[in-house]
């Protein structure tokens, strides 16, 4: 069904100054990468997203491919997010996968699932892998059971360059196009991250990635008077009039904020 | 005078009836594999096919199910989890019947994605079960006493009849094309590997030869006299688009250039009954091609997209003459004549002679035309075609089964208005 602008939902990035840029946020359902160098905060602006969304009282799964679950939380903590204010689980074991499900199911409002991918590698050897097996589908399973399961709503996964590795490339345009594809039949709002190269000459590693996204957040740092800020700016979004300028991105007082015209940093 | 005559006599011949649907077997699954026909017992003709669920169909010429065989492998949780449990059981390769217990009924033979390969018997039993580290996407070939087929774990095996390991050859990459076999001096088992190399071995398992194309082969080789000598040859297409004929000693004979892959067996076939076998194949540049066997094309049809599956060369009317039957992924099933049709240049001495350019003696001497593809009859049917294989009936008739990716088996027969 076509929905108008109207009738569409939309998931907030809770950055001040910048989801007014987008009528709102992004699309609900839409598959978004958010692109950048190191350092740029793509973690940081995902993570925010699906925090802010459990307070709301929606359950959101982030997925890691390399990064540890101690890690991200750790960052998470020193950036100032309370995260006793929200049902956090973390799935590190895919044998007690349903024992997560009920986890997130016996909480009262929305949870933040992180899935650390790299603790299950760590326990999973090859010959478990067998004949068909990917470790693509284990995301894919993992997304099936705790959308079907948890009523999960929105999907974040760190990173696609990880994935790359994990998983055999050969034809990239259809095996991506099938991702993609996948990820609109379940219905989630996904963010994929994207590590760009120094030169920032691309998005995404085949291109490809660019023309299937619904939408583009370009994170990028810029040198001014010998001071490098971070930028954040909206390369495409589909079904959205947005702003594309370029916003300086600012975290203060645990809060995102984009500011307009390339101001210096907040002091 | 003689070529004006021949030219009108070309120009004729538009053929009458149709083709028309007589059953539809509509399965709860995509359908993965080719279907096979093969006579199980005297005068019953079975179909068999693989769907991508894991189960194995046998349907009898009216379409009934006469048994289906449902796999069954015990997979832990963790395992599950590296699957997509919807095509994780798929059968992609098309099944073989033998007689392997000498019962004097035909079993099925087929591999899977998980890696095991089935020996049912005549009712669907299973008979046994060989264990692979790769997806079976390889049909077996039955030969001397042994069950031979490709592995996605590199591994190309044979087995007794009683499903015992006898040998198995390491190759440098994964196996989807099906093995086949040549008579010369040393019997030789053909069969090509995903990094595009063409291997020769002796029935013990011994490298003979290797041949290297720049692309992915999964098309079963096609043997045979194709200069209607005592040689054998080898035709094998590849996805780096270009067919190959090879001799017996894996000598290059001559390579034809498509714009597409080439991903299915090609057909050998004497079209015009000069005793040289002519070559018909598919290729992903949507086109049916016909070459001679020294590899000058002598006719292509253009589909409307990939022709994956190997056609069919039969006398569908029963005129006599032979038929190219073809399915594409655009969902038709194209027939056409196998002679392919003549298209004149210029109709001589009738109009714009004079314009041509050449000495006169050219016009008088060379064919005005050339020989392309012609359509007798198509049928759209639900989906995209995978492959397709034919009966005869009690009545000679041959009818056509055709299976389609969405999940429906077709049964198309020729019709006369």
């Amino acid at each position: 069904m076509i929905k108008n602008n109207k009738e569409m939902k939309r998931i907030k990035l809770y950055i001040n100054g910048f989801d007014e840029q987008l009528q709102g946020g992004i699309p609900e359902g839409y598959v978004t990468l958010i692109c950048g160098t190191a350092g740029t905060m793509k973690t940081s602006v995902a993570f925010n997203v699906l925090y802010n969304e459990a307070l709301d009282g929606k359950t959101g799964l982030y997925l890691s491919l390399e990064q540890s679950a101690k890690s991200l939380l750790e960052h998470a903590e020193n950036m100032g997010y309370d995260l006793s204010k929200i049902n956090l689980v973390v799935m590190s074991d895919i044998a007690k996968l349903k024992a997560t499900i009920q986890d997130i199911k016996s909480a009262k409002g929305g949870s933040l699932v992180i899935s650390d991918l790299g603790a299950i590698r760590k326990q999973i050897k090859e010959t478990k892998i067998g004949p068909s097996g990917d470790w693509l589908n284990v995301i894919k399973n993992i997304i099936k059971k705790v959308k079907a399961e948890a009523q999960c709503d929105l999907f974040v996964l760190d990173s696609l360059s990880a994935l790359y590795v994990l998983s055999s490339f050969d034809d990239p345009r259809t095996k991506l196009f099938y991702i993609f594809e996948f990820l609109r039949d379940v219905e989630l709002t996904t963010f994929l991250i994207s590590e760009m190269p120094l030169d920032k000459s691309k998005y995404s590693e085949y291109e490809v990635e660019d023309y299937l996204a619904d939408g583009i957040i370009f994170l990028q740092h810029t040198e001014k008077f010998r001071k490098v800020i971070r930028e954040i700016s909206i390369v495409k979004m589909r079904a959205t009039d947005c702003n594309t300028d370029v916003f300086s991105l600012e975290y203060k007082n645990k809060k995102f904020y984009a500011l307009q015209g390339g101001k210096p940093p907040l002091v | 005078m003689g070529v004006i005559s021949d030219t009108l006599k070309k120009l004729s011949g538009k053929k009458l009836g149709k083709i028309e649907k007589k059953w539809v077997f509509d399965t709860s699954s995509s359908i993965s594999s080719s279907p096979i026909t093969e006579e199980i017992t005297k005068g019953q003709a079975g179909i068999a096919f693989g769907t991508q669920d894991g189960k194995m169909y046998m349907l009898d010429a009216d379409a009934q199910i006469k048994w289906f065989y449902s796999i069954q492998e015990k997979i832990d949780e963790v395992q599950q989890m590296f699957l997509d449990e919807e095509t994780a059981k798929s059968i992609y390769a098309a099944p073989t019947f033998a007689d392997i217990n000498k019962d004097g009924k035909k079993e099925v033979l087929f591999g899977c994605d998980l890696g095991k390969f089935y020996a049912l018997n005549s009712s669907g039993k299973l008979l046994w079960k060989f264990k692979t580290d790769g997806e079976i996407r390889s049909s077996a070939l039955v030969q001397d006493n042994m069950i031979i087929f490709g592995s996605n774990d590199q591994n190309l095996y044979a087995l007794n009849l009683k499903g015992k390991l006898l040998w198995k050859f390491k190759a440098d990459s994964e196996i989807e094309s099906s093995p086949a076999i040549l008579k010369a001096k040393k019997t030789q088992v053909i069969f090509g590997s995903n990094n595009g190399k063409i291997y020769s071995l002796d029935t013990k398992g011994k490298l003979l030869w290797q041949f290297k194309t720049k692309g992915k082969i999964t098309a079963k080789p096609a043997i045979g006299a194709i200069y209607a000598n005592n040689k054998k040859y080898i035709v094998i297409g590849s996805a780096d688009n270009n067919i190959y004929v090879l001799d017996e000693n894996g000598k290059l004979e001559w390579i034809y250039e498509t714009e597409g892959r080439i991903c299915s067996e090609a057909c050998l076939v004497d079209i015009n009954n000069d005793k040289k076998l002519e070559i018909i194949f598919g290729s992903c540049d949507d086109n049916v091609y016909c070459l001679s066997c020294s590899g000058s094309k002598i006719w292509s049809y253009e589909t409307n997209f990939w022709v994956v599956a190997t056609p069919l060369v039969i006398d569908i009317d029963n005129d006599g003459k032979l038929e190219v039957i073809a399915g594409s992924y655009d969902s038709s099933v194209y027939v056409l004549d196998a002679e392919g049709t003549f298209l004149l240049d210029y109709m001589p001495g009738v109009s714009g002679i004079a314009q041509q350019p050449g000495h006169y003696n050219e016009l008088v001497t060379s064919e005005p035309g050339k020989y392309v593809g012609k359509k007798l009859w198509q049928y759209k049917t639900e989906g995209m075609i995978i492959g397709s294989a034919f009966i005869t009936n009690s009545k000679k008739q041959k009818e056509i089964i055709i299976g389609i990716k969405e999940g429906k088996l077709d049964n198309l027969t020729y019709k006369k208005d």
